[in-house]
């Protein structure tokens, strides 16, 4: 097809899946099980089981696999440690499919570890939150993320109908009369127009973690599936909420946001200071300590930090170095030989558990928000589903650790399956608007013509380091200066991107500067719910309005594009699977007032 | 950031090549600031930021997970955001053959001309 004089290839294909991970990889395969003739494309803007996120989630697979547990139970865990702000129907369709995704990927050859006095029974661990051990890792610690991608891809390999586009940027959706026919984007390779037809399309492209300087997430994760759901009309849900992981490593740089090696505190009990050798936990979580949730041990360093309490790397200190010397050898010697936390090596670090202290700081992890979806993960727009990280609300305003994987790999399954069924229905292709095309075509050439810009990774750190200062802990006033900062960003520098290499061979540049636009959205969206939600909650901390709103707040913030602004309004949670005591006694109230 | 003096210099050799401009790739040369704390990849990243946005580095999780930014460090093959510096660096691809841009390479299948390059890999 040509457009504006240029050679723009065009792909045909029945299920389009932008992202091949543990969604997308999960969605791809269940798509090609039940539907054989469905033919299915799947793109990522880097390379397969290369990039991304999943392949970073170093911990655990969690779900009701022993018979001690129950779907129900991790349901209410779910429930609770998300504040109660979770789509209970997500909740519950996640609790109650999750080990049943377990099994498959065994099937595929994905070995968990089991309890070695009884096989039958996975050996799990019992992460914070949860009220059972349901954490299924695949031996050693710390390669469940790893593991189960390599094994996705071999699967997604095998099946002659799934076709796989490494180095495809993906732009928009392709609309066509409300409906979603395909996406636009750019063959990276040779900077070259791509159009996807498509009967319908899943998106699990993950979350938009990037917006923050401080981010442990892959630098994919700049929130590209917000941009294209709202700029095609559909709903965003509670874009304020992003999770942050607390114990990040910042110092040495070669070991920069590692986590595996965190396990150390639920594990063998590390303690957290503060640069004057106080234990602070007990402060702001008197039972729990430093067994808290992340959203509270997040909050808990990141004020030490803001009060002048914390390292010379911007972190605390997490440290074992209370317990015995031979205890810890005899700890890693059985779960982590040779001292390797997920391929970290700590010895080659020059790092020592036995004696120091490693600085932690928290880093956002997992973006809480996203695309509205029902239970068949459909979108408000036909033909347009959304999965996985990329979906918003599934755990309210905070994630459970070990919720992620389930969470991807449950959606991944359904919107597979139901999407699949949906291209079966429809007849043809929809049409391709060439104004769609036309626009991404004159928007890189402007790139490549403007000779005065800013250049993108500018723009890039800009917003990022403006996010930074709102990341964890908030102030209206600090959200207001923050917005002003993004809305010079939009006004002088976004519609000015300039490349300073003209070639079109791969260009770095103009992935920065492409993706830019997403990551503002995503950035602004998150800024404007954080300054209307006036309390505190989970990933929520609000210095102004300290206290959890249960009367007021206990709602969801929803968001949709109106024109060249925003819509956003509320809507309240929908308690029908759990009820909390606050809720219930509120219930008790009313009734006793009639 | 602790201040640590960063008066010495490291010299980096990066292997340069663009098929728009010449089959012939060739190497361009950067002074970076020499801290044996540092990774290779935040090196390479500081040179684009800095020196010469044009260079393309395969990139993503930054934590030794994906291993997207494997290059041959002099002469050995490193996941180079796991790897510390060194005062000298020579800095190239793993398989020039299929190289697209400087240290980015393509890696099985892909849209160009749609090529199937689908073999087992590990």
């Amino acid at each position: 097809m040509r457009i504006n004089g240029m050679n723009v290839r065009v792909v045909e294909t029945d299920l389009l899946i932008i992202g091949t991970e543990a969604t997308g990889g999960k969605a791809a395969l269940e798509a090609a099980e039940k539907f054989p003739e469905c033919r299915i494309t799947v793109v990522n803007k880097q390379v397969i089981a290369r990039s991304a996120v999943t392949i970073t989630a170093v911990a655990t697979y969690n779900a009701a696999v022993n018979p001690y547990d129950d779907p129900d139970i991790h349901t209410v865990d779910t429930i609770n440690g998300g504040s109660h702000l979770a789509d209970q129907t997500l909740a519950k369709l996640m609790c109650d499919v999750g080990a049943q995704c377990v099994h498959e990927l065994e099937a595929w050859g994905c070995r968990f570890a089991r309890q070695e006095k009884n096989p039958e029974l996975y050996d799990c661990f019992e992460y914070p939150g949860h009220s059972k051990a349901r954490g299924a890792y695949t031996f050693p610690y710390g390669t469940t993320g790893r593991k189960m991608v390599q094994i996705m891809k071999r699967q997604i390999f095998k099946q002659p109908n799934i076709t796989v586009m490494n180095d495809v940027y993906i732009s928009d959706m392709l609309m066509a009369d409300g409906k979603c026919v395909g996406a636009v984007g750019v063959c990276l390779i040779e900077t070259r127009p791509v159009v996807i037809r498509a009967k319908a399309v899943i998106i699990g492209a993950g979350g938009g973690m990037e917006i923050f300087r401080n981010s442990d997430a892959a630098r994919d994760a700049v929130g590209n599936g917000y941009g294209w759901a709202y700029r095609a009309g559909g709903t965003l849900v509670d874009m304020e909420l992003c999770q942050f992981f607390p114990t990040n490593v910042v110092t040495p740089k070669t070991m920069y946001a590692q986590q595996p090696v965190a396990v150390i505190r639920y594990a063998l009990g590390a303690r957290l200071y503060n640069s004057k050798g106080e234990r602070f936990m007990h402060r702001y979580d008197p039972v729990r300590g430093e067994y808290s949730t992340r959203d509270i041990t997040s909050r808990a360093m990141w004020m030490e930090i803001l009060e002048g309490r914390g390292g010379p790397n911007g972190g605390v200190y997490l440290s074992v170095a209370h317990l015995p010397d031979n205890l810890i050898d005899d700890w890693v010697a059985k779960n982590n030989p040779g001292y390797n936390f997920g391929g970290v090596k700590l010895e080659e670090e020059g790092v020592d558990i036995k004696h120091d202290a490693l600085e932690v700081a928290p880093m956002a992890h997992f973006y809480l928000g996203g695309i509205k979806i029902n239970g068949r993960c459909e979108t408000d727009i036909p033909g347009m589903y959304a999965a996985g990280e990329v979906a918003g609300n599934v755990h309210g305003a905070n994630r459970l650790g070990g919720n992620a994987l389930t969470d991807c790999q449950v959606f991944g399954k359904i919107a597979g399956a139901e999407a699949a069924e949906y291209a079966s229905e429809e007849q043809g292709y929809g049409s391709v608007d060439q104004d769609q095309v036309k626009d991404l075509i004159e928007k890189i050439d402007a790139l490549y013509a403007r000779e005065n810009g800013t250049p993108p990774h500018e723009t890039r750190n800009r917003i990022r380091d403006a996010m930074y200062e709102v990341s964890l802990v908030k102030h209206g006033d600090w959200i207001e200066n923050a917005m002003g900062i993004l809305k010079e960003v939009r006004e002088n520098e976004l519609p000015a991107p300039a490349l300073v290499g003209k070639s079109r061979a791969f260009s770095k540049e103009l992935m920065l500067a492409l993706e830019n636009e997403d990551l503002l959205l995503t950035a602004e969206l998150h800024l404007k719910g954080a300054l209307m939600r006036e309390e505190t909650r989970g990933a929520q901390c609000r210095l102004d309005f300290p206290d959890t709103d249960n009367e007021n707040w206990c709602k969801n913030i929803h968001y949709r594009k109106d024109g060249d602004d925003v819509k956003i309004w509320t809507e309240d949670v929908d308690f029908h699977f759990y009820k909390p005591d606050w809720y219930l006694e509120r219930e008790k109230e009313t009734a006793s007032a009639v | 950031m602790a201040k640590r003096k960063l008066r010495e210099r490291a010299t980096v050799k990066v292997f340069r090549y663009d098929p728009s401009v010449s089959k012939e790739p060739h190497f361009d040369t950067y002074e970076v600031p020499y801290d044996d704390q540092n990774s290779v990849l935040q090196i390479l990243t500081d040179i684009r930021e800095q020196q010469d946005p044009t260079l393309a580095v395969r990139e993503s999780c930054w934590v030794g997970c994906c291993l997207i930014c494997t290059y041959r460090v002099n002469g050995r093959s490193e996941v180079t955001c796991r790897t510390r510096m060194e005062k000298e660096m020579v800095i190239e691809p793993l398989k020039k053959e299929r190289v697209v841009r400087d240290l980015i390479q393509l890696e099985r299948m892909d849209v160009v001309d749609g090529r199937d390059e689908a073999e087992e890999e590990e």
